[in-house]
């Protein structure tokens, strides 16, 4: 090494003496370093609406999708068993093997409904009948229905939801209440049409709305006329309905029940529900179908989600290179891109859920086509911050790999 | 407060192992402005980014304020960075969705400086560059002077004792190059600051206490300024 005098201008500085510089403390744990990369990580969220949008964009997508795909499930459930929910039974004592409530899975006595009144802890048991019935259309055709027929004057077992007529009209001979949501279908029914099921005259008195299980519409008729309509023998019931008195312990009951009826089953509300369940999906494979379905949304959305965020670390290296230049730690990375993450999945359910919800409130009719439960939003929020954090592991892996030095290149 | 005693760095390793820089030995003074000069390649960026801890030396020593810097896991890089030392950059590398302000404060919050402290702080710096009125624009909102201006109070943010700057003149004309030098070496003299700076900008070396060239991963010369 020479030392040479080079030819320099002077400077128009002052020079003063130098001082002594000590080096400031630092904390070795930042407690500020979650507040500071929050408000970092918003600020370059926002800075770049453009990826903001794509990465919200993939998250609605997902919430859309899965939320829609849930809808559509537990509407299908909720549908099968809504029956079952408002006949209001304690109990069921069906034939044996019953799986769900068909009509078409044998017949128990009309006796059990009497000898049922009989055991302790019973309040009332009626009867029900329930089978598969065809409308004659006008203009030529027919129309299934799950024709229900229910005992005078209480009517356990329906009509439910009543928009039209009055069900003690059902004690007219021929009488019938239709799912109003069916009537174009059933050939322009009005209060007073007339027509053909099973080969009997029948007059529509009234309506009810939303009965819409998997397959065919609910109709409801007196026991009597159900009898008529559906063939039955005098002797026959499709089911016996049980209710409790106050206090009374329902396996109890079920036990009793079970006792005096051999060859019956006697399920409880619930366990005719989860059967009802298992038959739907099992029937319908729809379990699986929209399982994967969600599956499938999910996955899109983190996809998305994931190169989206991944793009924005791509674009924004340099930054990152000239925060760990600065000082700041992998860790402190890592917490940015969670804010980001975070942030990504709140406002992309919200807006999602928004959505959602302008879909239900614009398509609300009778069909119910999705049933969304208030912990599904719970739900999706979890499940849409989870997709997001293990979307942004993509870009905090990039995040890692970059090297402060990189700063220094121009 | 910087001491290199036979710095070596080598990329690569075993043939086709590259070396950058060769037993460089280089002690800079507390409150010294050190110009260092050199054709490009020559490993003046190389030296820059192991006294800045963002890149490991092959051998030798480097003590930075008594502290050695070989053998330092990596993970305590990032805490040496902040402690002791300041960056400028070639292009200022503001944080585009940071205001001004935001971006004096980020190193300061980074240390753990409250948030009130910390705003006191950076409205004073952005004060002594002249950008008192420029708190809350955005880097964008910044002429190349103005944010080159910013990133000197970034790194002035904290008192640092080391402030290193990489080629800070070489995105500007030669006025506004001229005026963003005046204001470092005015504050790091006022400061008490030992600066480094790399520069190919022969106009700017007048604004050094010494000027070090170097060649070939090698220091040859060491020229002290005639008013230092």
């Amino acid at each position: 090494m020479s030392t040479t005098a080079l030819q320099i201008e002077v400077a128009p500085v002052e020079r003063t003496s130098p001082k002594k510089v000590v080096a400031q403390p630092i904390a070795l744990v930042s407690p500020h370093s979650w507040a500071t990369m929050a408000r970092l990580g918003w600020s370059m969220l926002f800075h770049d609406r453009l990826k903001l949008a794509g990465t919200l964009v993939g998250v609605v997508f997902a919430v859309l999708l899965s939320n829609f795909q849930v809808g559509i499930y537990f509407s299908l459930l909720l549908r099968n068993t809504m029956f079952v929910e408002r006949a209001g039974a304690d109990l069921w004592i069906t034939p044996p093997g019953t799986v769900a409530l068909q009509g078409g899975d044998g017949t128990v006595p009309d006796s059990v409904v009497a000898v049922a009144r009989a055991v302790p802890g019973v309040e009332w048991s009626a009867p029900l009948l329930m089978g598969a019935a065809s409308v004659k259309l006008p203009e030529g055709g027919q129309k299934p229905v799950m024709l229900v027929g229910t005992e005078l004057p209480a009517l356990r077992g329906g009509p439910f939801n009543v928009v039209a007529g009055t069900p003690a009209a059902l004690a007219m001979r021929d009488a019938v209440f239709f799912e109003g949501s069916r009537r174009e279908l059933l050939g322009g029914l009005n209060l007073g049409s007339v027509r053909e099921v099973n080969g009997h005259r029948a007059q529509a008195v009234g309506f009810t709305s939303g009965l819409l299980p998997f397959g065919p519409s609910y109709a409801f008729a007196s026991f009597d006329t159900a009898r008529e309509l559906l063939h039955r023998s005098n002797h026959e019931l499709s089911y016996a309905m049980v209710g409790l008195s106050p206090g009374a312990d329902v396996r109890a009951v079920q036990e009793r029940l079970r006792a005096q009826f051999p060859s019956q089953e006697v399920l409880t509300l619930a366990e005719l529900k989860q059967r009802t369940i298992g038959q739907v999906l099992r029937e319908s494979g729809i379990g699986k179908s929209i399982g994967s379905g969600v599956a499938m949304s999910v996955l899109c959305g983190f996809v998305i989600v994931a190169l989206t965020m991944f793009s924005a670390v791509i674009d924004r290296v340099r930054q990152f290179g000239t925060l760990k230049a600065l000082g700041a730690t992998n860790l402190d990375l890592a917490r940015l891109l969670l804010v980001q993450a975070i942030t990504c999945a709140v406002i992309g359910v919200l807006l999602g859920e928004t959505l959602v919800a302008w879909f239900l409130r614009a398509i609300r009719e009778a069909e119910q086509p999705l049933t969304l439960p208030p912990w599904l939003m719970v739900a999706t929020l979890a499940g849409m911050t989870v997709m997001c954090m293990l979307a942004s592991s993509l870009a905090l892996l990039r995040v890692r790999r970059v090297e402060p030095a990189m700063v220094f290149r121009g | 407060m910087i001491e290199v005693r036979k710095l070596r760095k080598a990329y690569g390793g075993g043939a086709l192992a590259q070396t950058v820089l060769h037993d460089v030995d280089l002690s800079v003074r507390s409150g010294e402005v050190l110009m260092l000069v050199g054709p490009s390649g020559s490993g003046k960026t190389t030296l820059l980014s192991i006294l800045g801890c963002v890149l490991t030396p092959s051998g030798g020593s480097v003590q930075l304020a008594g502290h050695e810097l070989m053998g330092v896991p990596e993970a305590s890089l990032p805490m040496m960075r902040l402690r002791y030392i300041g960056f400028i950059f070639q292009s200022h590398n503001l944080l585009p969705s940071l205001s001004a302000l935001d971006n004096v404060r980020l190193p300061l919050l980074l240390r753990g400086w409250s948030s009130g402290r910390a705003t006191a702080e950076s409205t004073e710096l952005l004060e002594s560059v002249g950008l008192r009125d420029k708190l809350v624009c955005l880097p964008s909102q910044l002429s190349g002077g103005q944010a080159q201006r910013v990133a000197i109070a970034r790194a002035l943010a904290g008192r640092p004792p080391i402030i290193l700057a990489d080629e800070p003149t070489a995105a500007l004309d030669a006025h506004t190059g001229q005026g963003v030098m005046e204001t470092l070496t005015r504050l790091a003299h006022e400061g008490g600051h030992t600066v480094v700076v790399v520069t190919h900008d022969n106009r700017i070396f007048k604004f050094g206490d010494r000027i070090v060239r170097i060649e070939d991963g090698r220091i040859t010369e060491d020229t002290a300024h005639a008013n230092a």
